[in-house]
């Protein structure tokens, strides 16, 4: 149903004169060559066409079919969003199939006025949007799935009650495959409840663990693990508004306030954070994440409030936010630091770099933030890598060596050498990058050898002697060739790998 | 009028600077150790509180030679470059300069903008040295103001590279200096000598008038800057003297 719903969105905001009538509607998919029914309206459903029927047949039930090609990819990104959107009601929520949603509402249901109200809330604004949703509430994922799905007007499963409430329901509904349920139908076994007075060995033997493992997940004896979209956050703050919020220094101050509230919890908890998410749910149903992240634990809300204000302001808040969630998805342990009459010098040198260093990661991302670090190793394109200043350990020593260019090519480049003076010496006149360099002083060379504990296929070719060359300009130039197996360069090939100043 | 001339007017300059830059300069800067370059800039080296360009071939190498020597303060340095995967800035080669790797913080910007705004966000910041842009194009007066202001509101040295470009850039703008850095074939013939050759010229500096030109040479065995001439007439002058 999610699917047409969505094609029916999609094409209202294409064409809004046309006024949906109604109408049979099929989405249609192909799959081995046959084209079949992936979802239909309810219209559809009422000619009799069923999902994953084949379109001749549906066709055959009723010719005035609307038939529109499938898009599981715009599918799958809407379930997203109706994921995010719903958020607001839950920190825990995941996505279930191609057209369900687990929530986990232990402890949230009060602030809606309780579990029919937060559904009756829930199923009203998803109309509102277009959407026709079932929910069902029981203590158990199976349960609230089966009674979701094939419970009809019941939705709600009081604690402890799902024995009673599932025997009725058809045995499908225990998520098994059709294949599975098809077979016990066979047998005569239409319900759950039938199920309940079988042998389980009997059923094991038969049909494979899964049958009575589902079923005891669904009465709540065996615990069923489910993923969460999103890690929960350890520390979270909310604020709704009664009237929708759209000016820049409202919603900025009421984040100052939801940083504080948090800041504060971090303090009582000597925890500093390290990433935060805020999710801003507006009016008209979209959902606007921003992400943050530091390089060391913080807890100063103004300092934290600063690198919001770079990507808030690209925020579009359409006709208003209704809510905003903020949550500390990284947290490090933070300690109490003592104010200090008599500054350190240093101490007060290395915070302003810190979040000189926040602000620029969180614009251009921590990981084009970077340092150098060594690495111990006697290779040019080895011995340094860039490292996100986010990372640990980057102290390293760097070893003495020759002198080395200041600035290396990723690969070397191939030069085609134009004159040569033979007998070991690098080449006279060069050409690289269609530019011809006539070199008029040369130092070298000096040999460097693959590793031959790594497989590195750079190096593959056996060691490289490198010469330091300038041309008449004053350029200067890091060339090599390569050693053949008996110690001879190869003086036809030469290569560029860096620039000295 | 008379009595304006000489110390009077020299402190009444001082007043109207006051007035127009409110926040004190101070009149620090970045010695490149070598006299007669220094005793030339108005300021005795590269000022602080504001923002110099570098052109020229070896406009890198010489960016590099002043991170080595903002170095000496032990404050961070800053460079901004644009995220080219191709090549990269190799640290055993800013060593050689005596840049220490623990105080460089390389940000890679996806676009010219990005790196203006790190520039300007680095200068800002009291606890920067030193930070380097470069950049392919040359900037525009408005972005050069931005970034000098941000320069004077943080005492820190800004260094806006345009690292290969030789022609003589014409656009206005408000940088305090402008180098130009060239590549030079070293004096010995055949072999390079362990040195690194440069014309240095300083196209444009406040109150020096006409544009000055030395010969330096860096040496990588010994990491000092001296001048051409200097080295020569020195071994020349030595034996009279003696």
């Amino acid at each position: 149903m999610l699917s047409v719903e969505r094609w029916h969105r999609q094409t209202k905001h294409d064409s809004k004169t046309k006024k949906s009538l109604p109408a049979p509607i099929v989405l249609t998919d192909y799959t081995n060559g046959v084209c079949f029914v992936s979802a239909a309206n309810h219209d559809a459903l009422a000619c009799g066409v069923t999902p994953r029927m084949s379109l001749a047949d549906a066709r055959a039930l009723e010719p005035n079919l609307k038939i529109v090609p499938a898009d599981s990819r715009a599918d799958t990104s809407m379930l997203e969003k109706i994921a995010k959107w719903t958020t607001r009601y839950t920190p825990w929520v995941a996505i279930c199939g191609r057209d369900g949603l687990w929530l986990d509402i232990s402890g949230c249901a009060h602030l809606l006025g309780g579990e029919d109200a937060m559904i009756k809330d829930l199923t009203v604004n998803l109309s509102n949007f277009g959407f026709t949703s079932r929910f069902s509430i029981a203590d158990t994922p199976g349960a609230a799935w089966a009674m979701a799905h094939y419970g009809g007007e019941e939705n709600l499963i009081a604690p402890g009650a799902q024995r009673l409430a599932l025997s009725s329901l058809p045995i499908i509904a225990l998520r098994i495959g059709d294949s599975k349920a098809a077979e016990l139908i066979r047998l005569g076994i239409r319900s759950i409840g039938d199920l309940y007075a079988l042998p389980r060995a009997a059923i094991a033997k038969r049909f494979g663990m899964v049958i009575g493992e589902r079923l005891d997940q669904a009465l709540g004896l065996m615990p069923e693990p489910i993923s969460p979209r999103r890690p929960l956050p350890r520390y979270r703050a909310e604020c709704s508004f009664l009237e929708p919020v759209s000016r820049k220094e409202n919603i900025e101050a009421c984040l100052l306030q939801l940083l504080k509230d948090i800041c504060s919890n971090l303090e009582c908890a000597s925890q500093g954070v390290r990433q935060l998410i805020l999710d801003l749910f507006l009016v008209e149903g979209a959902t606007k994440t921003l992400h943050v992240g530091t390089v060391r634990p913080v807890r100063e809300a103004k300092c934290i409030a600063k690198l919001f204000a770079e990507p808030l302001s690209k925020i579009d808040s359409g006709f208003g936010i209704e809510t905003m969630i903020l949550s500390a998805q990284v947290v490090e342990p933070l300690t109490e630091s003592q104010i200090n009459i008599l500054v350190d010098e240093r101490d007060e040198e290395i915070i302003p770099l810190a979040s000189l260093l926040d602000r620029l990661g969180s614009r251009l991302n921590f990981e084009h933030v970077t340092r150098l670090v060594p690495r111990a190793s006697h290779l040019p394109d080895r011995a340094m890598r860039q490292v996100s200043v986010v990372a640990r350990n980057t102290q390293g020593s760097w070893p003495e060596t020759q002198i080395r260019p200041l600035v290396l090519l990723d690969q070397p480049e191939s030069v085609e050498s134009i004159t040569g003076v033979g007998d070991c010496q690098p080449p006279e006149v060069f050409r690289w990058r269609q530019n011809k360099y006539s070199v008029s002083a040369t130092e070298g060379p000096e040999r460097i050898a693959p590793e031959w504990w790594r497989r590195d296929r750079a190096w593959s070719r056996g060691p490289r002697d490198y010469w330091r060359v300038e041309d008449e300009e004053g350029r200067r130039f890091w060339l090599f060739c390569e050693c053949r197996k008996d110690g001879q360069c190869n003086l036809s090939h030469w290569y560029l790998h860096g620039f000295f100043a | 009028m008379n009595i304006f001339r000489g110390k009077d007017l020299r402190a009444l300059k001082a007043q109207i600077h006051e007035i127009e830059r409110p926040k004190k300069r101070r009149s620090e800067s970045l010695t490149l150790g070598l006299k007669a370059i220094d005793s030339t800039l108005p300021e005795g080296g590269i000022a602080t509180s504001a923002v110099h360009e570098v052109t020229g071939n070896s406009g890198n190498g010489f960016a590099a030679f002043l991170a080595g020597q903002a170095c000496r303060s032990n404050r961070p340095i800053l460079w901004c470059v644009e995220n080219d995967s191709s090549k990269m800035l190799y640290g055993p080669g800013l060593g050689v300069f005596g840049v220490k790797m623990d105080l460089l913080i390389i940000v890679r910007c996806l676009r010219t903008d990005e790196i203006l705004w790190a520039m300007e966000e680095g200068l800002k910041e009291r606890s920067i040295g030193l930070v380097v842009g470069e950049l392919s194009k040359s900037v525009s007066l408005t972005a050069s103001r931005r970034l000098q202001l941000a320069a004077e509101s943080g005492c820190t040295i800004g260094l806006i590279l345009h690292d290969g470009v030789s022609e003589e850039i014409a656009a206005p703008s408000a940088v305090t200096t402008r180098w130009r850095v060239d590549s030079l074939p070293t004096l010995k013939s055949g072999t390079m000598n362990n040195k690194t050759h440069w014309g240095l010229s300083l196209c444009r500096c406040r109150s020096v008038a006409e544009e000055k030109s030395w010969d330096v040479e860096w040496d990588n065995a010994a990491n000092t800057l001296a001048l051409v001439s200097d080295a020569k007439c020195g071994t020349l002058a030595s034996p009279n003297q003696a």
